[in-house]
């Protein structure tokens, strides 16, 4: 996965390295903590919105929203789906396990990470842009379908507006 | 979701794909966790890795290499 754009500098080449650095571990480790073997494009913007970078859950705070909520809204999602099954899903979160959380040493995760992520690295080479976590937000809710965008929704946001609030973000880091 | 002919399967009706499909991920991610959940409490009460491997239907080493580094057994 390539990550920044060829004409960047040096200096932010490193930091979107690091940034990247930062964010998929991040991704791994709470997926795990939730019992799970790989992130998916939710676990992404999670850990995207964990980032020293504010832009991220600045865009969710533009559209009256508490970035801290996504991760409930995520449980949400499933425990709503779970729901129309009649399986009570509090009672598979309540034991899962509390190991430490070890990466495995070769990043792995689900096809919609990995398409979320190779979206995000294209904006940034094309805009030549440095790597915000603005970028995760807006990504994810490009998407139609998905859990990721579905914890959006689940969080009364609409898609389309937090997206437009995270360009605003990007084009304001870049102004 | 509606019955097949069969009457054992159930499909979503077109109106509720979205939701069906939303909840097959939910299940999928149900019994990631009951498996993890499950095979940590396992091990912990002494079942072997074998004996675990045995009950799930796949091989030792393919439920140690998942799950050993994940429950702090490796």
């Amino acid at each position: 996965m390539t990550v920044f754009g060829k004409k960047g500098s040096k200096r932010s080449k490193m930091r979107d390295i690091q940034i990247m650095g930062q964010v998929l571990p991040a991704a791994e480790r709470l997926a795990q903590e939730d019992g799970l073997e790989k992130p998916g494009a939710e676990y992404l913007l999670l850990a995207a919105l964990g980032l020293d970078d504010d832009s991220g859950r600045a865009a969710f705070r533009a559209v009256g929203a508490e970035p801290t909520a996504y991760h409930d809204a995520i449980r949400s999602v499933h425990a709503e789906a779970l729901g129309s099954l009649g399986i009570d899903a509090s009672t598979l979160d309540s034991d899962i396990p509390d190991v430490p959380s070890t990466p495995t040493g070769v990043f792995k995760a689900e096809p919609s990470l990995h398409d979320a992520f190779q979206t995000v690295s294209e904006k940034v080479r094309s805009e030549k842009s440095q790597l915000y976590g603005a970028y995760f937000v807006e990504t994810i809710c490009e998407a139609e379908f998905g859990t990721a965008v579905r914890a959006v929704e689940a969080m009364d946001i609409d898609p389309t507006l937090l997206a437009a609030a995270a360009r605003e973000q990007i084009e304001a880091l870049n102004a | 979701m509606r019955e097949m002919k069969s009457g054992r399967l159930a499909i979503p009706r077109p109106e509720a794909t979205e939701d069906a499909l939303a909840a097959v991920v939910a299940l999928r991610r149900a019994a990631d966790q009951l498996e993890l959940a499950t095979i940590a409490h396992a091990i912990d009460s002494g079942w072997s890795w074998a004996q675990v491997a045995q009950a799930l239907g796949v091989s030792k080493q393919a439920v140690h290499k998942k799950y050993a580094k994940r429950i702090g057994k490796a």
